[in-house]
């Protein structure tokens, strides 16, 4: 029941009233055609709502027709993790060979890392959202005050 | 058979013929079957065909009518249904190769509700690969094939309720069942240029269809015109106990007046200016073309921006991760292997790995954005802007052009899903390749009746929705 596109496409400022987070990169479309062709891996629900994505979001190590390689290594350091990270993603990919190896193929294991380096990405944002404590998730969805106009 | 100027009509406009004797079910149902069987194989947009029972529904419906027996406006009207609704006896197989014998021996809610009102299923609608729940990269990711655009054979439907579009785009059926997790409704019925709408999150109940993402899946009406999709929903819309997230009894429910008419008050629409990363030429011009109408109308407009945040991340995380749950037994199995698209292989392997806290503080920010966006309809009834960010596009895309333009806009489903937020999109214009471009009509959560009303008032004063693809 998905459709739509991929993260890292926006680069606006993103400011929040309660937020520390500013994320202030612009990336090229370029660029975010190879995020977006990373991304497509994570971006599992994700279908491609955006016709400028259908072609970066194909197999993302399938991507080099559409990005030169010198390019796709200046658009994979924007994808640069912090060692932290790096760990983050050495450890569940470990974690995901441990359990599933036997399954997987020498390019799937390197789509995999790319994969869960995207989802780094889209995860640090949202981990330095401030929150107080008392701030609760919204789990199964709560409709607001919205008004019923039937 | 039924020539196509019928089958082309509204579903108010065949209800009321069929209502006065002036079609008869049966030969409808024909017709509409006549035309699957032949376009359907064409377009890869059928799943199945159920031709006996859509035979012995139409029998019935016709029976009933002649002994007065009218049950409502989709009496005998047929319809589709995206492959991952249940219908006992036939197969559900979810798009997917390795679920391609899958059935169930009990009807989804919705199919019970549609046999009530005595409508006619004439088959399940061609669907990518799990919807996507796994991920996928093209849409040839589906087990029936790429589903082709009836106004361009060389092109998409988009997905993933990709037959739903192509069905009712080239009057196979007046309408179908389709369903949205973050724009697999809106983004077909944009690109295969009818009218589309994503219900509020819980007013349409997801008993017996497959579920991606439990806090944000929806199933609504696909259809010819805005105002049909208000006749559907008001017949799917209502109270599920067997949907634990279906909202309560006497709010779920739509009650949408018999008889299409204007709305009384101005409408008071919001101009997003901050969605869509870059959008095809010719677009932006159409939907403020379309914004023009309805202010001729009556209605006001005003720009305004979607809040900003990591509000995509937080619905594409979502949707990751629950998933990745939803579809646990494919990916401990391995059986996702099975699966078309690469990306749909592994994927769900990645989704795995995240841990519960982030999921936590993914519902956590959620909750901001719910607040903060529900502010924005303090100010407007609707927020307005493209349906998608161009029409469809090839199913050989070439590769990516270079562009120097910066990414600095984003889409608005991801925001308006993760709020369960009700949207439509309806057609109003064409690229010069003569492909579809549609506008979109968000709204508050419950109030499903001003997307309508928007989207019904620019119906009446344009032809957009007239239109019919070159195909037949």
């Amino acid at each position: 029941m998905s459709n739509s596109s991929s993260s890292n496409n926006s680069d606006a400022p993103i400011k929040d009233a309660n937020s520390a987070v500013t994320k202030s990169a612009r990336i090229s479309r370029r660029e975010f055609g190879l995020d977006a062709a990373v991304g497509a891996a994570a971006a599992a629900a994700i279908s491609l709502s955006s016709p400028s994505l259908l072609n970066a979001r194909r197999d993302p190590d399938n991507i080099s027709p559409a990005i030169p390689a010198g390019e796709q290594e200046t658009a994979a350091a924007k994808l640069a993790l912090t060692p932290e990270q790096s760990r983050d993603v050495d450890a569940k990919l470990a974690n995901i060979i441990r359990k599933y190896g036997e399954r997987l193929s020498e390019e799937q294991r390197k789509h995999l890392r790319k994969i869960l380096a995207y989802n780094e990405t889209m995860l640090a944002p949202v981990r330095a959202f401030a929150l107080q404590n008392g701030d609760p998730p919204v789990a199964v969805l709560k409709l607001s005050s919205g008004k019923n106009s039937e | 058979m039924l020539s196509e100027d019928i089958l082309y009509l509204s579903v108010r406009e065949l209800g009321e013929r069929i209502r006065g004797g002036k079609i008869s079910p049966v030969e409808l149902t024909e017709s509409f079957l006549a035309r699957s069987e032949t376009l359907g194989s064409k377009l890869n947009a059928f799943a199945t065909i159920t031709t006996d029972l859509a035979l012995q529904q139409a029998h019935a419906a016709e029976k009933e009518i002649a002994a007065g027996h009218y049950r409502g406006p989709l009496h005998g009207i047929p319809y589709a249904a995206k492959d991952l609704v249940a219908v006992s006896g036939y197969p559900t197989t979810w798009g997917a190769r390795p679920l391609a014998k899958q059935s169930f021996d009990y009807n989804a809610t919705v199919i019970e509700k549609l046999n009530r009102a005595g409508a006619v299923l004439i088959g399940k609608a061609a669907m990518i690969e799990l919807a996507g729940g796994l991920g996928y990269s093209a849409g040839d990711a589906s087990l029936t094939g790429p589903c082709k655009n009836p106004w361009n054979t060389k092109y998409w439907t988009c997905g993933s309720s990709s037959g739903s579009g192509a069905i009712v785009a080239s009057a196979m059926a007046p309408w179908a069942i389709g369903s949205d997790t973050r724009g697999s409704i809106i983004c077909p019925s944009s690109w295969c240029g009818i009218s589309g709408m994503r219900p509020s999150f819980g007013r349409v109940s997801r008993h017996g269809a497959m579920a991606i993402a439990w806090t944000m899946d929806k199933l609504g009406p696909m259809a010819r015109t805005a105002d049909d999709c208000g006749l559907v929903l008001s017949v799917l819309a209502g109270h599920d106990p067997l949907d634990f997230n279906s909202l309560p009894a006497g709010v779920a429910d739509f009650a949408y007046p018999a008889a299409a008419g204007e709305t009384a008050k101005p409408i008071r629409i919001g101009r997003l200016t901050n969605v869509w990363n870059e959008q095809q030429p010719g677009l932006q011009a159409a939907v403020d073309a379309a914004l023009k109408e309805l202010e001729k109308n009556g209605a006001t407009i005003a720009d305004v921006e979607m809040p900003d945040g990591p509000y995509e991340e937080a619905a594409e995380l979502t949707i990751l991760m629950e998933s990745a749950s939803a579809f646990q037994d494919l990916i401990v199995s391995g059986r996702c292997a099975e699966l078309i698209d690469p990306v749909g292989k592994i994927n769900g392997y990645a989704s795995q790995e995240f841990s519960v806290g982030d999921y936590l503080q993914v519902q956590r920010v959620r909750t901001f954005l719910q607040t903060q966006v529900d502010k924005l309809f303090e100010r407007f009834d609707v927020l307005a802007t493209a349906g998608e960010s161009s029409a469809a596009s090839p199913l050989s895309a070439p590769p990516e052009e270079d562009s120097a333009g910066p990414i600095e806009r984003r889409a608005p489903d991801g925001v308006s899903s993760l709020c369960g937020l009700p949207a439509i999109s309806v057609p109003c214009g064409l690229s010069k390749d003569k492909l579809p471009f549609g506008v979109q009509f968000i709204g508050r959560a419950l109030d499903d009746y001003a997307v309508i009303a928007a989207a019904r008032t620019f119906q009446s004063q344009t032809d957009w929705h007239k239109m019919r693809p070159p195909i037949s």
